[in-house]
């Protein structure tokens, strides 16, 4: 990863913070459903945008992206297996089966749980101030590498698993390289 | 620095649904928009618990409220997929034809010092005009979708025609080089069979004087009379001659017999002769060609029938529809190579009488498929087969203004379609079908 981006020793610090935070999400995530959620550990990795959008168009998943804006702005995005979700509706107390506008429901709430869960202890912990916007279904097809204004971003991605369900999704929280600077200052700033 | 009073004053006056609940779901803040458009004053709200006064959304609100209570992060719910939390009256009363307001909802956790959820808010806002908006454009795209539809099924429509059109044209340009074909055929064909019928009985007589000849010559009792006559019959091959001669014009008139007849089949090809029209029924016209060719079907194949009841008349020239029958039923039995089945279906469809024949047996190959009902187009043995049997049944039918189809796969049998108009417009046939008539 290029000094340009983020030095290895902010890298380290944020991978310290992100492994903390998401403690704390599967602890919250466990209380909120009543079951064991399996989270792996967060990894950070630098993205080009053609890498990002290969990402997004695998076919057998459901997209949701929700946007955060404040101190730190960037996007999550949550992609979730085009499974049996009936499993995880019912730990989430929906009446099944499910009609199509309530997967969507489903879909929305999981993305502002997990996404949420995942950034909450970031902020938290780094001390930034943000408001989360609502969250949307995502079209991968209406997303093509003309539309990006940036060719690197930071990714730090994160995987769920519910053991008693088939469920498995992945958040990705997104930072462009311009967005990278108050990270980078509130990292050196935790170093200190 | 505003004062307590002009904050709240504030709050109430919101253009949007503010309220706030304890995290026991209890209702302290109840603003205007909220109380104005459930007609609900806050003095009927405040204290309250908000899921029992909301029973019908109490589990998705306890859902919605809790999950801020435990993960501290905003929770958000969308017009699209639930449209009405609350029974706000739409704000479009005039101009819209929304019962009901569309509502985006935001709950935000409202935390103390010590970073925990004290109070819950509850932002109502109304998506009623944006909704609305975007339910046109769905159904404008949904509509747009149905005349793309529509207009791809039309260009099918076209293509199919143009495609009928085309083998229309070839049959009428085959059909006038068949009708010349014919005429300038028929006549030679005509003194020559009767010149070969008139031989063979000047043969018949020659060959009885011959042989009469020779009894007289063996009576006569002279050797030497006896003897040339042997010798020149030797000299000549005279018994084979006599033999083989008889043979020749049999043979030759078979010729000519088999020219006639494909003659004839080229003069209904080309002028679907004068057979009458009248009102038919199509299962009477099917069962008398399935006597006609019993023989040809019995070792061949079972028939299964199935016919609609009460099947309505159709005003065709009947003998010509039992030409196409006959033809398909033929080809059925030939092709199968072994015992098969043939089934028949006669019923209605929309404004047309469906008549399907449909065989076991070894089906038509994919190159062969759209070759089958041009002219001398057959797969049978030279000699065999004209190639005009389907030809035939195709002009035929054209003119009735029905269509023939064929469906099949290799190995699966074949299934011919023929869709024959129930009301067919009486006037006009009899003229079209003088008009060809001239031709030959």
């Amino acid at each position: 990863m290029s000094s340009y981006f983020i030095s290895e020793e902010q890298k380290d610090a944020l991978q310290e913070v992100l492994n903390i935070s998401m403690g704390q999400a599967a602890d919250a995530l466990a209380r909120l459903i009543q079951t064991q959620v399996h989270l792996s550990i967060p990894s950070i990795k630098q993205s080009s945008s053609d890498h990002f959008i290969e990402r997004l168009k695998n076919p057998d998943q459901q997209l949701a992206q929700q946007s955060f804006l404040g101190e730190l702005s960037g996007e999550m995005i949550s992609l979730m297996s085009d499974g049996d979700n009936a499993a995880i509706a019912e730990l989430m107390n929906y009446d099944i089966p499910l009609v199509e506008h309530e997967k969507q429901e489903l879909m929305l709430e999981l993305t502002n749980i997990l996404a949420g869960a995942c950034l909450h202890g970031l902020i938290s912990q780094l001390n930034f101030k943000i408001q989360l916007a609502a969250p949307v279904l995502l079209n991968p097809a209406s997303i093509c590498i003309e539309q990006l204004s940036w060719q690197q971003a930071l990714l730090m991605e994160i995987c769920f698993q519910i053991p008693q369900s088939s469920f498995n999704a992945e958040i990705l929280i997104c930072l462009k390289q311009d967005s990278l600077l108050p990270l980078k200052n509130h990292l050196d700033m935790l170093l200190q | 620095m505003i004062d307590d009073k002009l904050a709240l004053q504030l709050i109430r006056q919101l253009p949007i649904g503010a309220c706030l609940v304890s995290t026991d779901y209890t209702i302290l803040l109840w603003n205007d928009f909220f109380s104005e458009r459930l007609q609900l004053v806050p003095e009927q709200a405040l204290g309250k618990n908000l899921l029992e006064l909301f029973p019908e959304q109490s589990k998705f609100l306890k859902r919605k409220l809790d999950s801020v209570l435990v993960l501290k992060n905003t929770s958000f719910s969308y017009w699209e997929q639930r449209p009405h939390i609350f029974h706000f009256k739409s704000s479009r009363p005039v101009t819209g034809h929304e019962e009901l307001m569309y509502q985006n909802m935001e709950i935000l956790p409202i935390t103390n010092t010590a970073g925990d959820v004290s109070y819950l808010f509850i932002a109502i806002m109304d998506a009623t005009t944006t909704a609305s908006y975007s339910l046109a454009l769905k159904q404008a795209l949904s509509q747009l979708e149905e005349e793309h539809k529509a207009q791809a099924e039309l260009i099918r429509k076209l293509e199919e025609a143009h495609n009928q059109l085309l083998q229309a044209e070839k049959m009428a340009s085959i059909g006038q080089l068949a009708a010349g074909v014919a005429h300038e055929i028929n006549n030679p064909i005509g003194f020559i069979s009767s010149n070969m019928e008139t031989l063979q009985h000047y043969c018949e007589s020659l060959i009885q004087a011959i042989n009469f000849a020779g009894s007289l010559i063996s009576q006569s009792n002279s050797a030497e009379l006896s003897k040339q006559f042997a010798d020149f019959g030797k000299q000549r091959n005279l018994n084979f001659l006599l033999q083989d001669m008889p043979e020749l014009i049999t043979e030759s008139l078979e010729g000519t017999g088999r020219v006639m007849s494909i003659v004839k089949s080229l003069r209904e090809f080309s002028h679907v002769d004068s057979s009458e029209w009248k009102e038919t029924n199509l299962i009477d016209g099917i069962e008398s060609t399935l006597r006609i060719i019993n023989n040809e079907l019995k070792y061949k194949a079972e028939v299964h029938k199935n016919y609609q009841k009460d099947m309505p008349l159709v005003y065709c020239q009947s003998m010509q529809i039992n030409q196409v029958f006959m033809n398909i039923l033929l080809n059925a039995a030939q092709a199968m190579e072994q015992m098969g089945f043939i089934y028949i279906d006669i019923a209605t469809e929309g404004d047309f009488a469906k008549v399907s024949i449909r065989d076991t047996g070894p089906g038509i190959e994919v190159q062969h498929l759209n070759k089958i009902f041009d002219p001398f187009f057959t797969t049978k043995a030279v000699g065999a087969g004209t190639g005009l049997g389907l030809s035939l049944s195709y002009s035929i039918v054209q003119k009735h203004k029905g269509k023939i189809s064929v469906q099949s796969q290799i190995g699966q049998g074949a299934e011919f379609t023929i869709l024959l108009p129930l009301h067919q417009q009486h006037e006009e046939q009899p003229e079209a079908d003088s008009s060809v008539e001239n031709i030959l």
